[in-house]
């Protein structure tokens, strides 16, 4: 009798930690909805005065005059576009081939498993490596290379430039595009391939015939992903791309001579902006940056996961 | 009967494991041969060494020669040997990214070979004729073999292995991932392909050599146990362990 | 009985597999292996050069004063990044803080909550968490704690780090979780065991090491971010410990001294990034210890196999 009386207390106190307990998870679950839907609604309610002053003229105005109050972000969504599509073109071709090596060639050589974990750690560390760093490296290594064409070419000589930014952006996303990639392409079924080498096909017909058709969608979603991150890319940005407006109309020109994009805008002048309407357009653009990436990321991400079902 | 392949003390090795021992035996010509033995006596490692497919894997090795219509398989070029030397595989495996006609003409497209579209047309239009499938698709010939049942689609894989025209059309347990109705269609297909092209086949499945075969060779262990006319071996096995495995004791 | 399709298929046997086109896809095959190569070899030579450079120009710049002292005025020689090392360890520290416990609990609901309305929401919110631009998070945490301070903190430097890492921790929580077999949890509630303590005392003990792989990962991403940080903690060069003051930090150090115009800077900047990059790397080694790979895939990319089990 006692004891079935104590078992009925401590029910109830279980059944209390039992509804404790799940309503502090929850409660975790919520909070993190919230903080994301807390830094969209900030973000919004602090541009919205600026997205009232500059109406369309931010995206299609090339002026960025806090002084005369013009807030015209174009050269900016200009050197950004420039800044990752040049990075890309860079290195998918190396991001590729790296996942290729991986899972077609290296496995077949007897000293393949060694090789398989140097690169696969190379990579990874590759990826490690702070943004700041990379920037500070660019400084010293790259720039003065891109001078050295700024002369030949009798261009200015600056050396920080849209093409530096992107050559250091190109290393950058490099693990990140190899690493996906080589996720997408470990999925082809390996009857496929036996079945194109059964019937006499090289490697490389396998590899292009079957292997890369096979991946092509997760290949492209894995550009897209590389994309969005490249976009976001802040500080190694801003140490090299020069931080100037001007907007050349001669590609060349804008390519060897400094520029911004919209996230190396922010990182120079929120710190110092002096007035509201300023510090709002300033988050403005965080807030075009942010829709970017959800999009950028959004279908990146959705079409690696039909690829993989 | 005249030899299309003949094996000398061909042996196949993981690490330090012998999986097939020192097989020595002629496969005639025209003919279906089947391989058979319980799971795990190395007929399907022994018909990847016929294709060189073991190449890929570093940890395989492979010892001793074939000679295919007296040139050794060693000295030839792999992707050649494939070439002369067809498979089709225990799952249909058609490429889903390309159409019927395109699966058809693979062998042809991955080599980089192109043909006028007239003869790939009557390429096409023969070698699913003989899978016994255009009936059944030739209306649909561009269309991807998505909806094909797992019967239809072994066909193709075995239209895709004839288009190339090879010597010897190798078959490692094709009927084991398909229904009975399936699987008597293909058994069919196979007596009447040997009119083109010599058939080596793989299977566990005794009553199905009982049908198909003209030779046998019976695998255990990696070892050849025994090899010879299909009616004489079923009927009257000179050894006691094909004895054993014929009538269920073993396997 | 060939057709006469195929007897004209024999004399092109000789086109198919001889002569010109034989050697021809031969080079082909030989030539597309070294173009792979090489386009490997060059994308990894990066990295060589970076962590060469680092190594070679940093480590002429380690001593027990660099380590140990604080920042001298511009112009003069010598002093160190002690406060800067001091401040990253506190930023990380408040962000763990933040983000630890938020993680794991946040982890643990996906688990038991995996089919309900919010959950999927949760599971959103972590993925495009993940993709926010860190300098956009700097923004927000401006707004949030700078601006309601009146001035730049460790503590909003922390709360940024902390909302970077988060979604990292959440992520590994959940998937190191998820792979307790069911058999497991079955057997202790049959033992009429109630949920929490089977979450308290069998599941997160069991999961330590996947939970510590991802703090130790988070750890190693935002001790290198500076962006976010750029409008919160703003550096300093005093040493401070306080969390409402601002504070200095490795990466921010770096920034400062590798784009200023003095070379005595940017020798230390190197000795910073040598620091930093060392620290990164034992973070990154350390957690690659207590996990298999797979699982690490699963919290970096979108994801995509963890739904569906193994």
């Amino acid at each position: 009798m006692k004891m079935r009386a104590r078992y009925n207390g401590s029910e109830n106190k279980i059944k209390l930690k039992e509804w404790l307990f799940r309503m502090v998870l929850t409660a975790a679950g919520v909070t993190i909805v919230l903080l994301l839907g807390g830094i969209f609604f900030s973000l919004f309610v602090k541009a919205l005065p600026a997205i009232k002053h500059n109406g369309f003229y931010f995206i299609r105005g090339s002026v960025w005059n806090p002084q005369s109050g013009r807030y015209g972000i174009f050269s900016f969504i200009v050197g950004t576009l420039l800044t990752s599509f040049i990075a890309l073109i860079i290195s998918v071709p190396s991001a590729l081939a790296i996942s290729v090596l991986l899972s077609e060639y290296l496995p077949g050589y007897r000293n393949g498993r060694f090789f398989i974990s140097f690169l696969k750690n190379a990579t990874d560390l590759l990826a490690g490596v702070p943004s700041v760093i990379y920037g500070f490296w660019g400084l010293v290594f790259v720039t003065p290379v891109i001078r050295y064409f700024e002369e030949l070419l009798h261009l200015p000589v600056y050396g920080v430039s849209i093409l530096a930014a992107s050559v250091v952006l190109a290393i950058m996303i490099l693990p990140y595009m190899a690493s996906i990639s080589r996720e997408v392409i470990a999925l082809v079924p390996a009857e496929l391939k036996e079945a194109s080498y059964a019937l006499g096909a090289t490697r490389y017909e396998t590899v292009g015939g079957v292997v890369l058709r096979y991946s092509a969608s997760g290949i492209v979603a894995s550009i897209v992903l590389a994309l969005g991150r490249a976009m976001g890319e802040t500080m190694a940005v801003t140490m090299l791309v020069g931080n100037s407006n001007r907007l050349p109309a001669n590609i060349l020109r804008f390519i060897l001579g400094p520029g911004n994009t919209m996230a190396s805008v922010i990182a120079n002048e929120f710190a110092e902006a002096t007035n509201s309407v300023y510090l709002s357009s300033l988050t403005e653009i965080g807030l075009f940056l942010f829709i970017i990436s959800l999009i950028l990321n959004g279908i990146g991400k959705w079409t690696v996961r039909r690829f993989a079902l | 009967m005249e030899t299309v392949l003949e094996l000398k003390d061909l042996s196949v090795f993981y690490g330090d494991r012998e999986l097939v021992k020192r097989l020595n035996v002629s496969i005639p010509r025209g003919i279906v041969t089947t391989v058979m033995g319980p799971s795990g006596c190395g007929k399907t490692t022994f018909l990847r060494a016929l294709n060189r497919l073991h190449d890929f894997n570093p940890e395989m090795r492979v010892t001793g020669d074939v000679l295919l219509n007296g040139e050794s398989i060693n000295e030839m070029e792999p992707i050649e040997l494939r070439r002369r030397i067809g498979m089709v595989f225990q799952k249909p495996n058609p490429f889903p990214f390309m159409s019927i006609y395109e699966n058809v003409m693979a062998g042809f497209k991955l080599n980089g070979v192109r043909l006028k579209k007239s003869l790939a047309d009557s390429i096409v239009e023969e070698c699913l004729i003989k899978a016994g499938l255009w009936a059944e698709v030739k209306d649909d010939l561009h269309k991807r073999g998505s909806f094909l049942s797992g019967g239809q689609q072994q066909r193709l894989c075995i239209a895709r292995a004839l288009a190339v025209n090879p010597d010897v059309l190798l078959l490692d347990e094709p009927t084991s991932a398909l229904d009975p109705i399936a699987t008597a269609h293909i058994e069919r297909l196979i007596v009447e392909l040997k009119r083109d092209v010599t058939i080596l086949l793989v299977t566990h499945n005794i009553a199905q050599a009982n049908r198909v075969s003209d030779y046998l060779l019976f695998m255990y262990l990696g070892e050849l146990i025994e090899h010879g006319n299909a009616r004489d071996m079923f009927e009257e096995p000179k050894n006691e362990m094909t004895s054993k495995f014929l009538t269920g004791v073993v396997g | 009985m060939k057709t006469c399709v195929f007897e004209r298929h024999i004399s092109n046997d000789a086109r198919i597999t001889g002569g010109l086109l034989k050697g021809w896809r031969l080079i082909k095959d030989r030539g597309f292996a070294y173009l792979l190569f090489s386009l490997s070899f060059l994308g990894i030579l990066p990295l060589l050069l970076i962590v060469g450079y680092v190594l070679v120009k940093g480590i002429s710049c380690i001593n027990f004063d660099f380590l140990f002292s604080l920042p001298v005025p511009v112009g003069e020689m010598g002093g160190g990044i002690a406060n800067a090392i001091v401040g990253s360890v506190v930023l990380v520290f408040i962000a763990s803080l933040f983000s630890i416990p938020v993680g794991i609990l946040g982890g643990l609901y996906l688990n038991e909550r995996r089919s309900s309305k919010l959950a999927s929401w949760v599971g959103l919110s972590v993925e495009v968490l993940q993709g926010v631009p860190s300098i956009v998070i700097g923004i927000v945490i401006w707004m949030w704690v700078v601006l309601q301070m009146g001035h730049f903190s460790a503590l909003a430097g922390g709360v940024a780090l902390g909302v970077m890492m988060l979604p990292t921790v959440v992520k590994s929580t959940e998937e190191t979780v998820r792979l307790v077999p069911e058999s497991i949890r079955e057997g202790v509630l049959a033992l009429g065991i109630p949920y929490y303590k089977l979450v308290l005392r069998v599941l997160l003990p069991m999961s330590k090491g996947g939970i510590l792989t991802g703090v130790l990962l988070g750890v190693a991403r935002v001790a290198g971010e500076t962006a976010p940080l750029l409008f919160t903690a703003f550096g300093n060069p005093y040493f401070s410990l306080s969390i409402v003051k601002p504070i200095a930090s490795l990466p921010l150090v770096i920034f400062n001294y590798a784009t200023s115009p003095y070379e005595e800077w940017h020798r230390m900047a190197w000795g910073a990034s040598l620091i930093l990059i060392v620290f990164v790397l034992v973070l990154n080694l350390s957690a690659r210890f207590f996990v298999s790979e797979n699982s690490l895939k699963k919290v970096f990319l979108s994801g995509e196999k963890s739904e569906g089990g193994e």
